[in-house]
């Protein structure tokens, strides 16, 4: 008999340590991530400016963000700006993609092809994915001093001395050349992580199908588009929900990448409206409104495109079952 | 049992923790008279609030509560700010104190930390009796009595400071009209040229020859034209858009924001001005604080820029001048300074007073020492080559500057700021709104707007973003 309660004791107590060991997560959890998220909730609802921070203005910052106001220049000035920045921050990621998913992906293939053969992979490996290492600020102060407007640009003053110009290219100040630039900095910095998760993916494929496929005599290319592609979708659809969430996100590079004291009205992100309106002035409300639509644009894309693409996928994985 | 008093221990230990925090919330918001609670950023600028609706009541209530029974004079600076090192060193050298008499707290990294981190630091229970508070942000402390005290908590009087350039006493009073804010220094500025250039093109020998070249905007614009058809297309007279701002936005006739509207005034102007130089091929539009900046200097793509007093300085910091002559004092011997089209300043730092300040006494003896005692500034001066707030001090002053071919630029910066009057011009928006003006033109040079009209569009759209309060036209 003791020895029974002996032992009940014991397991209650153990249980009691899992909980007091596994709380310091989720006190550090709901102090970093739960508060601030409710208060930037609370925020979203409130008086923009420094004026009367506490009034509560309902849902006017979303309406203003939105949709703007008829004949309110403030609310119309700040709806353009918002819209236009959501524009930019689409623009800027499908450009990013678009490169760093074909590149990624030709050199996965590429990589795991066993009739290549490509020496050295581990290498190229490790050499690929070293730009994700150097942190943003360093790899956008490295391209400033490549493309920078003036002569004094290491590009420029290069073609210029080449006479291939006339006169210096602003790369920076140019609309296009400098959202090409973040989508070509983003790629490069981010290739090598993609690659890296497609590799598995490939990897994950049984081999025997491969042979088959080339007994069979299928050619490179439709051995990818037809084995390759449909068993790599779910990593595929993986990859691009966390590159979509990533570049709703884009702050760093398009903040760095100017010439001058200000942000390129071109490269202006949503997540720079956030931190400028956050930062610079004391427009809590509009910040903590245009956090919350990120937020509420990143769930919808995440679920549409989730939606979207295991319904093919899933009667498959429960036939396999 | 053991295992049971742990477990007491480890709960009494937990719900202590929880009480300990909420006391110290509670005394932290009681110390502040601030009843609003949550996140910090929040907290400070619910102070904003309250300290602007009864700016005229409450200065009178904290006078009273300033006492003189601290032991250490704590001043509250940025990292980076050299000054205020310099400042509590000389101060204690120069009247015998022991070292734990004086104090600075460093409050984050630049000044932009600490636009916010004082707000955070005088919420807490630590010593803070003054602050140094740079231009662009002053306003945002002197407006908020929950924040600072007027000078006459500490016995002083807008009077009191009758030698400081009339300019600095407009920066510290608040909008009700009370002064809250003193400076050590004056920051007026010269045109800075290549004097080799100059005589080179223009046939200038003396600074006072070159000043007459660009003693308003019609002449400085006329002399551009002279000077790149001379020089064979090789020269600008000026490098920058952002140095040329700087200047020209002390012509203005009126407030930014007046009576809460926006207000132009002759701000439209400067679009054309700056987009004639541009076509003329007198602004060399390379960006400021780069390297490109810096060479345009050296290879002479740009005669010169407009420079404040804290660019001058020789003392390798790496100041703007330093940089145009990468510290060379033979490169130094081809530079000379000149007025410039106009009155005009750039910066600066303010020290304000803590309402918590419990060292009246030391308080106003720092203060008087570095912006009102004529001797101890002109030692001061004499020590560091500041230039400093007081315009006895400055006309008698001299100084030889390595980097500019030995000449005395405090003779010349002294006229500049005859020249400048800002009563009456000065809001708390200007900042922002001088930063987001000055986006505007650059974007209108380089083409982001390819009509004046749409980078006012833009500007003005700016503006109603940032601040939604603000009436717009």
């Amino acid at each position: 008999m003791q020895a029974a309660t002996g032992r009940k004791q014991r397991m209650i107590s153990y249980a009691k340590y899992g909980y007091i060991f596994i709380a310091p997560f989720f006190i550090i959890y709901a102090f970093f991530m739960i508060y601030p998220l409710i208060n930037t909730l609370l925020l979203s609802f409130k008086e923009n400016g420094s004026e009367h921070p506490e009034l509560w203005v309902g849902l006017q910052n979303y309406q203003w963000l939105l949709f703007g106001e008829e004949g309110n220049f403030a609310a119309n000035a700040v709806q353009s700006k918002f819209w236009e920045s959501l524009g930019n921050t689409f623009i800027l990621w499908a450009g990013n993609f678009l490169v760093q998913i074909v590149l990624s992906l030709l050199l996965a293939v590429w990589f795991s092809d066993a009739r290549i053969k490509i020496k050295g992979t581990g290498f190229f490996k490790v050499v690929m994915y070293l730009p994700n290492i150097i942190t943003a600020a360093s790899v956008a102060g490295m391209f400033m001093m490549l493309f920078g407007n003036s002569k004094y640009g290491a590009i420029n003053s290069l073609l210029l001395s080449l006479e291939a110009i006339i006169k210096p290219i602003p790369f920076v100040n140019d609309v296009w050349i400098s959202r090409i630039l973040v989508m070509l900095i983003q790629s490069w910095m981010w290739y090598g992580n993609t690659m890296l998760l497609l590799l598995s993916g490939i990897f994950g494929i049984d081999p025997s199908i491969y042979e088959a496929a080339e007994i069979d005599g299928s050619s490179g290319a439709n051995t990818f588009f037809r084995i390759t592609m449909p068993i790599l979708k779910p990593i595929f659809i993986y990859v691009f929900i966390t590159s979509m969430i990533g570049g709703l996100q884009m702050f760093d590079i398009p903040y760095l990448l100017h010439e001058g004291t200000t942000v390129r009205p071109a490269l202006k992100t949503s997540a720079v409206f956030i931190y400028e309106n956050f930062h610079m002035v004391d427009n809590y409300g509009y910040s903590a409104a245009s956090s919350m639509i990120l937020f509420a644009l990143t769930a919808i894309l995440g679920i549409v495109v989730y939606r979207f693409n295991s319904d093919s996928t899933a009667p498959k994985k429960r036939k396999a079952k | 049992m053991k295992k049971r008093v742990l477990a007491a221990l480890l709960a009494s230990a937990t719900i202590l923790s929880v009480v300990g925090c909420s006391n110290n919330g509670d005394t932290s918001t009681s110390d502040s008279g601030n009843t609003s609670t949550s996140d910090s950023g929040n907290t400070s600028t619910g102070d904003t609030s309250t300290g602007n609706t009864s700016t005229d009541t409450s200065t009178g209530d904290t006078t009273a509560t300033l006492s003189d029974d601290g032991e250490t004079l704590t001043i509250l600076a940025w990292e980076e700010n050299s000054d205020v090192v310099k400042m509590v060193d000389f101060f204690l050298k120069t009247k015998g104190y022991d070292a734990s008499k004086v104090k600075f707290v460093g409050v984050g990294q630049k000044g932009e930390n600490a636009r916010d981190g004082y707000k955070q630091y005088l919420l807490g229970d630590d010593d803070a009796d003054l602050m140094i508070y740079d231009a662009d942000w002053v306003a945002d402390y002197i407006n908020d009595d929950s924040l600072t005290v007027g000078y006459d908590a500490i016995g002083l009087t807008k009077a009191d400071f009758s030698e400081a350039f009339a300019y600095t006493l407009d920066y510290g009073t608040n909008d009700a009209g009370v002064f809250k804010a003193a400076s050590f220094q004056a920051t007026p500025g010269g045109f800075v040229y290549r004097a080799d250039l100059a005589e080179q093109y223009l046939g200038v020998k003396s600074p006072a020859e070159m000043q007459e070249l660009v003693k308003d905007w019609d002449t400085f614009q006329a002399t551009g034209a002279t000077l790149y058809e001379k020089s064979g297309g090789a020269t600008s007279i000026q490098a920058t858009e952002g140095g040329l701002w700087q200047v020209f936005q002390s012509n203005r006739t009126q407030a930014w924001v007046v009576d809460g509207k926006l207000v132009m005034d002759n701000a439209a102007d400067f679009y054309d001005i700056a987009k004639a130089m541009l076509d003329n091929n007198s602004l060399a539009n390379v960006p400021q604080w780069d390297n490109a900046w810096y060479n345009a200097i050296m290879d002479g793509t740009a005669l010169g820029d407009f420079v404040p007093t804290w660019g001058l300085t020789t003392t390798g910091g790496g100041s703007i001048l330093e940089n145009f002559t990468n510290k060379d004092e033979a490169l130094g011997k081809n530079m000379a300074i000149c007025e410039g089209p106009s009155g005009w300043f750039w910066g600066g730092s303010y020290f304000g007073v803590a309402p918590k300040c419990d060292n009246k006494t030391l308080a106003k003896e720092f203060i008087e020492f570095y912006c009102k005692n004529a001797d101890s500034m002109a030692a001061y001066a004499a020590e560091t080559g500041d230039f400093m707030n007081n315009k006895k001090v400055m006309s008698e002053a001299t100084t030889s500057n390595k980097y500019l071919n030995g000449q005395n630029h405090y003779e010349i910066l002294v006229k500049v700021l005859d020249k400048l009057d800002l009563s009456n011009k000065l809001t708390k928006y200007d900042s922002v709104i001088k930063a987001k003006f000055n986006n505007s033109v650059a974007g209108y040079l380089d083409g982001t707007y390819a009509t004046k009209d749409d980078a006012i569009a833009a500007f003005k759209g700016e503006v109603a973003t940032a601040f939604p309060e603000i009436v717009i036209e």
